[in-house]
This record gives C-alpha cells, sequence and structure tokens, in this order.
C-alpha cells in the first residue's frame, strides 16, 4: 500500500472519524465535564462547579461498589456460558449434522427479541413458571421463584443473557470457521488429527480472530446491560441485582443528580477500559494470519 | 463481480443519503407557526382519546395540535431530555408537581392571568412563590377498596378491626384479607404517604424527615404502620409474588377481600372485568384512626415558556377550550374519566362509578387527607424505598420497627444533594 | 463402525441436537400464544393454549401502532443505516488494519474499540442537547427526522462494525492486494474489487448484527422521535406498557409483528451464509 497517499486514508477513514466523533465522541467529553458539577440534568437549571467531589463520594458509595462487583461476577458467568454455547453449537452447525440450518435458525431466534421484552417473558417464567413446575414435579429446591432470592436473582440474569446472545455469538464463529479453508482440515486429518486434536491445533488458533472479537463483544455488552436488567428483575430483591448501568440510570434520571452519575460512570469506564483492551491485545497477539 | 455492481451500490447510497439531506433541509419544522403545538401526554390510558379530541380541535378552531405519546414510565426521562432545547420541546407537558414540577419549572409559563386559572379548584393549583405554573388534569383518590360482597366496610373501619379480619380470613382459608402488590406504589408507596399526610404540617415534617431530625420509627402513625405492615406480611400472600393486574384480578374474582388502590382501577374493571359480582366501596384505610380518603392532583398542565410567544398563547387557548368549552369537558369527563379540578365543569355523581363517586365527595367537602409524596426526594420510591420494603417481605425476621428505621434512613440517604 | 451404522448416530446425534434447541425456543411459545388471549384468559392461566384464535387483538394493535407507516419508518432507516455503516466501516477498517504499526492507526482504532465499552446511559443527555443546539445554531432539522437519526445510528454503529471488520482483515492475503497494486490499480479499485467481496462472511455478520439492533433499538429513538409519522415500530409497540399495567395480549401482538419482518430477513440472509461455506469449500 503506498503509505505516501494520505489522500486515500483521508478518503477511507475520514467519514467514519468525523460522524462518529460528533454522535459519540463529542457527547463523552461532554459527560465528563459534567461529572465535575453538581448539576440535576435540566439544561435551564444551574451547575455549581465541585471539583472531584463526585469522584471522592462515588468511592465511598457502598451500593456503587456493590453494583460494580455485581457486574463484574455477571460479566465472568455470562461471557464463558455464551462464548462456550455459541462456540460448541457453531461446531454443530458447520459439521456434518443433519437440520443443520434449522438448529442455526432456532439458536438465533433469541436474539432477534429486543431484551426488554424477554425479561418480561422470563420474569413470568421464573416466577409464576417455576412455582407451577415445582408444584407439579415437586423438586422445589430447583424450582420456586429464583427472582426473590439475591444470589439466585442473578444468576436468572446470567441465564437470560445467555440464551439471548448465544445465538449471536454463534454467528460470529460460524464466519470465523468459513475462513478456515477446507484443504487445510482436510490436510490435517490425513495427517492423523481428529476430534479434540483437530480442534485445539488447527481450527481453534486459525478462528482466534474470531474468539478475539466475540469475548470482546460478550465483554462489552454484558459490562452495559440494562434492558434486561430492568425487565427480569428491575434491580431487585432489594437492590441486589441493580447493576452497573442501571444504578448510574437511577442516579441520573431517578434521584437527578446527574454530575454525581457521570462521574460514576467515568470511573467504571476507566475501570473496565483498562481490563478489556489488556484482554484484546492479548488475544490480538495470539491471532494467525494466513 | 466487477467494479460496476460495487459502484452502483455505492452511488445509489451516496444518492440515497444526498435525497434525505435535501429532503431535511426543506422540510416541515414541527412547530414553526402558532398553527400547530405539540403537546406530550404522559397518561397512556388517555393518547388514544386526546388525539380524538385533537381531530376536534382542529375541526372547531383550525389549530393543528400534534399529540406525542410514550410509554408510562419513560414519560420524565423523554421529557427532560427533549426540553433541553427550545426547538425540541414540546409546547404542553405534563408532570406530577411536587419536586418533579420544582426541577422544571425553568420550562414553565406563568398562568397567573390564564382565562382557565379563576376556575381552579381551591389549593389545586401548581403554585410556586404565589404564581400558578400548572393546571391540575385530575383529582384522584385512593383508600381502602372493599368487596362488600365478603366482608362488609364495619369489619374494617379501625386498625384492629382490620387485623382480626386479616387473621380471620386467613384462618377460615376461603380468601385472604387483603392484598399488596409488587410495583413501588404499591408495596410501600401509598400506604406511606398515609402516614405522612396524618401528620400536623405534611411538607415541613418531609424536611424533617429528610434532614433526619425527625425518625419516622418514633412517630406514633408510622410505629403503627410497621405492626400494619407485620400483620400483612403474617396473614396475607407474599405481595413479591402478585402484580398489579393479578391484585385487581384477585379483587374481582373474590380471592382477596380488599386492596390498597385508587379510582384509577375502574379503566381496567369496566372493561375487563364487567360480569364480576364483586361489590367495591372504597373506605379510609384504617391506619391508626385514620377516616379520610387520600386526594390529591397526580398530574398538570403546563405550557412551553422557552417557546415563541404566538405558540404560548395557542398552547394557552387550547387547554382554555379543554376545560370550557362542551366538548373538551365531556372528554374530560367521559373519555378520559377524570375527576375534574376545575370548578366550572359540572359532573353528573349518578353516572360515575361508585369508586369514582367516593373521591368526588371527598374531594368536594374537602374531608380528605393530602398527597404527600410530590415533596419526597425525587425517585426516593423507585430506588430507594421498594428495596427496603423487599428486604422486609423476604427477610421474615425483621420486625416493623425496623422496617420504619430503615425507611427513615433511605430518606436520608436520598436526600442527599449532589 | 459401518457407514450405515455411522449413519444412523448421526441421525440421532442430530435429532439430539434439535430436541434441545427446540426446548431453547421454549419461551418464544408464551409470545406466540399470549397474544391471541383475552385479559381474563392471560390472568387465569398464562401457559394455556388460548381458548379461540381470534385475530382481534392484532387488528387492534395495528390500528393502534399505525403498523404501516411504522414498518416503513423502520425500514427506511435500518437499511440507509446499515449500507452506510457497511460503506464506511469497511473501508475505514481496511486502512487502519493495513497500516496497523501506524501510531494514528492505533490510536483510531483503540478509541473505536474503547467506546463500545460507554453505557448509552452516560451518553443520551449529552446527545441531544449537542444536537438540539446543533439544530437551532445552523438551522437544518436534526432532531425529530429520519436522517438525524440515521446519522447517529452510523456513529453508533461505527465501532462494532470497524471492530469487526478489523479482525477479518487479517484473512485476506495481502499478495492478492500488491498484485492489484502492481497492475496499476488504485486504492479504491483494489478494496472494492479485491478485498470487500473477500469479506463476504463477515459483511454478512455486519449486516446481521446491525439490521437487528437497529431494528429493535427502542432508547435512541425515544428521545430523537416524537411525531407520529416518523415513529418505528418498537416505538408503537411499547406504547402498550402502560405505568402499572402492561396490555400483554395486544403487547404480544405487536412484538410478533415487530419480528415478523426481521425472521424474513434472517431467512434470506442465511442463505448468504450457505452460499459463503459452498464458497469456502471449494476454494
Amino acid at each position: 500500500m503506498k503509505r505516501k497517499d494520505w489522500y486515500w486514508n483521508l478518503l477511507f477513514v475520514g467519514p467514519t472519524v468525523c460522524i462518529f466523533s460528533l454522535v459519540v465522541l463529542v457527547p463523552f467529553v461532554m459527560g465528563i465535564s459534567y461529572s465535575f458539577v453538581s448539576w440535576d440534568g435540566i439544561a435551564a437549571n444551574a451547575k455549581r462547579f465541585i471539583g472531584f467531589t463526585n469522584y471522592v463520594s462515588a468511592m465511598s458509595d457502598t451500593r456503587f461498589i456493590r453494583s460494580a462487583v455485581k457486574t463484574f461476577i455477571f460479566t465472568a458467568g455470562a461471557v464463558v456460558l455464551t462464548n462456550a454455547l455459541g462456540l460448541i453449537v457453531a461446531l454443530l452447525v458447520t459439521s456434518k449434522m443433519k437440520l443443520a440450518g434449522v438448529v442455526r435458525t432456532f439458536y438465533f431466534m433469541p436474539y432477534l427479541i429486543g431484551g426488554l421484552i424477554l425479561g418480561y417473558i422470563w420474569k413470568f417464567i421464573f416466577s409464576d413458571g417455576f412455582a407451577i413446575i415445582g408444584n407439579v414435579t415437586g423438586w422445589k429446591f430447583i424450582f420456586f421463584n429464583w427472582l426473590l432470592n439475591p444470589t439466585f436473582a442473578l444468576f436468572a440474569l446470567i441465564f437470560v443473557s445467555t440464551w439471548q446472545t448465544a445465538g449471536y455469538v454463534m454467528i460470529i464463529y460460524i464466519s470465523g470457521i468459513q475462513t478456515i479453508p477446507q484443504d487445510l482440515i482436510e490436510a490435517a486429518e490425513v495427517d492423523g488429527a481428529h476430534g479434540w486434536k483437530l480442534f485445539w491445533h488447527i481450527k481453534f488458533p486459525l478462528i482466534m480472530p474470531a474468539f478475539t472479537i466475540s469475548l470482546f463483544m460478550t465483554l462489552s455488552n454484558s459490562f452495559k446491560i440494562f434492558d434486561t436488567n430492568l425487565s427480569l428483575t428491575a434491580g431487585g430483591p432489594s437492590n441486589a441485582t441493580e447493576l452497573f448501568a442501571m444504578n448510574i440510570y437511577n442516579e441520573i434520571f431517578l434521584n437527578g443528580n446527574y454530575g454525581y452519575g457521570q462521574a460514576k460512570a467515568v470511573l467504571f469506564f476507566i475501570i473496565v477500559a483498562i481490563f478489556t483492551l489488556a484482554q484484546v491485545s492479548i488475544t490480538k497477539k495470539r491471532e494467525v494470519g494466513l | 463481480m466487477g467494479t460496476h455492481i460495487t459502484r452502483k451500490a455505492v452511488s445509489a447510497a451516496v444518492a440515497t443519503l444526498s435525497i434525505l439531506g435535501l429532503a431535511g433541509c426543506g422540510g416541515s419544522a414541527t412547530s414553526g407557526t402558532a398553527s400547530t403545538i405539540t403537546l406530550f401526554d404522559s397518561k397512556v390510558e388517555i393518547v388514544d382519546s386526546l388525539k380524538a379530541l385533537a381531530k376536534e380541535y382542529k375541526k372547531e378552531k383550525g389549530v393543528t395540535v400534534e399529540v406525542w405519546g410514550t410509554t408510562g414510565d419513560d414519560y420524565i426521562t423523554q421529557l427532560k431530555t427533549k426540553l433541553t432545547n427550545q426547538t425540541t420541546g414540546p409546547n404542553i407537558f405534563m408532570t406530577g408537581g411536587g419536586q418533579e414540577g420544582d426541577t422544571l419549572k425553568s420550562y414553565m409559563a406563568d398562568l397567573t392571568n390564564a382565562p382557565f386559572t379563576k376556575y381552579i379548584a381551591k389549593n389545586k393549583a401548581y403554585e410556586v412563590g404565589g404564581k400558578v405554573f400548572g393546571m391540575p388534569a385530575a383529582v384522584e383518590g385512593y383508600g381502602l377498596i372493599v368487596n362488600t360482597g365478603l366482608v362488609s366496610a364495619s369489619k374494617v373501619s379501625t386498625q384492629s378491626d382490620f387485623i382480626s379480619m386479616l387473621k380471620q380470613a386467613k384462618a377460615d382459608g376461603k380468601y385472604t384479607g387483603f392484598e399488596l402488590s409488587q410495583e413501588s406504589y404499591f408495596l410501600i408507596g401509598h400506604m406511606l404517604n398515609t402516614a405522612f399526610s396524618m401528620q400536623s404540617n405534611p411538607k415541613q415534617f418531609v424536611a424533617d424527615v429528610v434532614s433526619g431530625k425527625v425518625k419516622l420509627q418514633n412517630v406514633k402513625e408510622f410505629k403503627e404502620l410497621g405492626t400494619i405492615y407485620e400483620a400483612i406480611r403474617a396473614n396475607t400472600n407474599n405481595p413479591l409474588q402478585i402484580n398489579y393486574d393479578k391484585e385487581i384480578g384477585d379483587l374481582m374474582t373474590g380471592k382477596t377481600a380488599s386492596v390498597n388502590q385508587g379510582m384509577w382501577i375502574n379503566t381496567m374493571i369496566s372493561s375487563d372485568y364487567k360480569d364480576s359480582a364483586a361489590k367495591l366501596q372504597m373506605v379510609p384505610f384504617p391506619l391508626d384512626g385514620n377516616d379520610k380518603l387520600a386526594v390529591g392532583v397526580p398530574l398538570y398542565w403546563h405550557v412551553n415558556g422557552t417557546k415563541s410567544t404566538a405558540e404560548q398563547k395557542a398552547s394557552i387557548d387550547f387547554l382554555n377550550w379543554l376545560v370550557t368549552s362542551k366538548t373538551g369537558q365531556d372528554y374530560i369527563v367521559n373519555k378520559f374519566q377524570f375527576i375534574p379540578a376545575m370548578t366550572n365543569i359540572k359532573v353528573d355523581e349518578s353516572k360515575m362509578d361508585v369508586l369514582a363517586q367516593a373521591v368526588y365527595k371527598a374531594s368536594n367537602s374537602g374531608d380528605n387527607i393530602p398527597w404527600v409524596y410530590q415533596y419526597w426526594p425525587s425517585g426516593i420510591a423507585d430506588t430507594y424505598l421498594v428495596g427496603t420494603a423487599q428486604s422486609f417481605f423476604t427477610d421474615k425476621a425483621m420486625t416493623g420497627q425496623q422496617l420504619m428505621t430503615k425507611l427513615s434512613e433511605d430518606f436520608v440517604t436520598a436526600g442527599v444533594k449532589r | 463402525m459401518s457407514e450405515k451404522q455411522a449413519k444412523v448416530w448421526l441421525w440421532i446425534g442430530s435429532l439430539l441436537v434439535f430436541a434441545v434447541s427446540l426446548i431453547h425456543l421454549s419461551p418464544l411459545y408464551l409470545l406466540a400464544v399470549n397474544s391471541f388471549k383475552t385479559r381474563e384468559e392471560l390472568y387465569e392461566n398464562v401457559l394455556s393454549l388460548p381458548k379461540s384464535l381470534s385475530f382481534q387483538y392484532y387488528q387492534v394493535a395495528m390500528e393502534r401502532m399505525n403498523i404501516l407507516t411504522a414498518i416503513m419508518n423502520s425500514f427506511i432507516i435500518t437499511v440507509v443505516s446499515t449500507l452506510l455503516i457497511i460503506l464506511f466501516s469497511s473501508m475505514t477498517a481496511w486502512v487502519l488494519a493495513r497500516h496497523e504499526d501506524r501510531m494514528w492507526a492505533k490510536v483510531i482504532y483503540m478509541t473505536f474499540v474503547a467506546t463500545m465499552l460507554i453505557p448509552f446511559q452516560t451518553l443520551m443527555m449529552p446527545l441531544i442537547q449537542f444536537f438540539s443546539q446543533i439544530q437551532q445554531t445552523l438551522g437544518f432539522q436534526i432532531i425529530d427526522t429520519r436522517q438525524g437519526l440515521i446519522f447517529m445510528y452510523i456513529g453508533f454503529g461505527s465501532a462494532m462494525s470497524v471492530f469487526l471488520y478489523h479482525g477479518f482483515v487479517k484473512s485476506i492475503p495481502i499478495s492478492l492486494e500488491e498484485a492489484g497494486y502492481i497492475d496499476g490499480a488504485s486504492p479504491w479499485t483494489v478494496f472494492w474489487r479485491i478485498v470487500f467481496p473477500m469479506l463476504r462472511p463477515i459483511t454478512n455478520t455486519v449486516v446481521i448484527l446491525n439490521v437487528i439492533w437497529i431494528w429493535n433499538d427502542y432508547l435512541l429513538p425515544s428521545l430523537v422521535l416524537s411525531s407520529e409519522h416518523v415513529k418505528t415500530i418498537p416505538l408503537s409497540t411499547f406504547s402498550f406498557f402502560g405505568q402499572f399495567t402492561i396490555q400483554w395480549n395486544l403487547a404480544m401482538a405487536g412484538l410478533v409483528m415487530t419480528i415478523l419482518p426481521v425472521i424474513i430477513f434472517y431467512a434470506v440472509a442465511q442463505r448468504n451464509i450457505i452460499r459463503g461455506i459452498a464458497d469456502g469449500a471449494v476454494k
């Protein structure tokens, strides 16, 4: 590629960066600036500059810290399960199995429905639905109302999130698997590699780009989860499942503490950014190009 | 795969973009002249009727009123966002008054000299500093709604009678005496409000609780409320398993004898439970000798004062027409099913359902307790109180006193302005 | 194991997987079934089959949702946004990937990636403030228009799409591009004639993910759009969600109508994936 061609680079990259800056970067920087004031978020009302006070308060806000910890736990669970399930199904539907197309569609369908509605449906299942099943089967140690128990409510959230996004992750892995040239697989099989060996030494390294992408996308989406959180548990019971985005939303829109909410958001963003960007650079190094 | 196809696709996309761009430039403004105004409605139940009303207004006066609707609990977020700028805000909007209104006051036009202000019922306007900034849309009330077919009203007239009724119903096992529901206001909000409104100076009382000067667990009415909650927990179904739909359904099908609700349930029972055998009556909730229904204004109409003078006038004209014209009044009473808070609107009591009648009487005579939660720290019911109330029902060892202590702490935490 | 035995095992295994995927789908049964019930039926039993299969709720929902306008708006916004996202993001990702060692490329790429971590809730208010201010000072309509919303979707969708494309550019052998340059082609030609066609599998993924996200998105349109004539389907569907109560039967009917177009779209786009697999095998 002719490296001196600034014209081409600008043409290819410019429009995207422009629109992106206006829509994402400018509001983000505005938001950061607002974290240094005491304000209720209403344009017509006064802002009072208070420096780092919001940040100091945030670091001693036990409810915020609990919500951040819960979010990390949720993310860990959701990311592991979603990627495992998505990868397994992707491998299955790209194998020689029958009805692969149908299975692929079925696994993907939950993703077609927005998180808000899904949350309501699953809310019913975990509360009333489980009660009915518990009465019928008598297995009350599994089939009770999960949403009334702080730990199980979080499990429920992980479960629903996995159910919804496994299909989306499956699509990404399928794309990755498709880029492996068939002759490479056949050559490896001729050399005696099968099953697990074939997967771990040949297939997996070649789909590492898909893995990086999928890992990062599930990580970022899990940290940001809101819709499903709102409709499935509404943060309950007793704020036990109030995850990070909900804590911020409540602070800004219900409590009316805009600057404080923004400070919390910036803090969390910094922590999460360090964590996930480290992940991206590690896995990118392990990618194999052709 | 040639350059032809990709070049075509690219030019098509660019063409589309430019057409849309041109269309945007020359496009119609949302409200440039006073012949069109926008109304942002917060009550989902009346949005269809509002749109029909807007059509009638256009026929009579030639002015277009564009009605914006939205989902119930998203309204205030969207309103705050849309009001940020003069070009995106609506001409007419609604708030619940109190704290909510105070936050948005800078956007409200002064309605003290508007033609309809003289008709606002006593003490029902939204006022700040002696000036009127909001017109009450309706009057609503709640109390204990009893199915007299199962339990007569006399059996729940005092607190001890009420608790005995709960125990008796549990022992008999045919129905439950009372039901709460899991939503924030139905679980704890309205019940707490009753206790607040029984204080001598409710607004000052709220301020004292928020500052920590007064602690709820030391105030008589709240101690009694704690006792009632203990009785509810011991003798009725777990409210965390019940939602609003189920609560009303249980009432109408005889599974529960009473609920703490308001006349708004009428929209549901008149459409879905027409054949129910339940005979309803609204009585005061028997907290520590309370004998009044809780009546207040849930919504106010406001005019956006940042818009042009012409649009503000058009907005005031519309609101005036709403409450003075025959069509407008008919819509308020019959289609929206509101109890009006305006003295010039006559209501035929005999046409009202039994719940609305009770509220209407209480509102007119002034023999009622006010709504106080508009003075609570904003958002407290959803971000703090409901969580605490939930823990009362999941942790059976928590006493009513401890509940009140925690709630009191919530007021202090929520009141911290950052 | 004989060939016949292997085939039988293959069928059994496939059917097992199929059965599991059916269970995976079972909550959607609730969705379909409840769109036919009356309020009283819903109150009594949410799991049962409806007493009658009347489409009355679909009719009511369609009228109240202004269904044709809503579908058209959703369609225009989704299609135009997605096309433009593909156009801009693929080009950007390719340049960034091919210049990976340069600082400017690294910074831009990392910025895109980092912003994927920002929850929308913190951007909501400043976004609308900023654009309404632009609208006021420069005089052209952005808020409450389809093109304004499309512009925002391009902005929000770029990060993820650039990220996805960037990862896959690696699988395109650079030798093919260099051959193109030797032949005297410009970067524009090299990209559109050589690189983009080879990105087909990931383009499919990017299209599917963006279409579904934009079609189902509620929050952003709820803040940007107000007038009836530009409303999208999710906004109309959520009008059945009242403050205390949800009219489930209408909401479910509305929801079924919302996801039908997406299902059809996915069914069609799927065939491209199959073709992609075939192409890969032939390679």
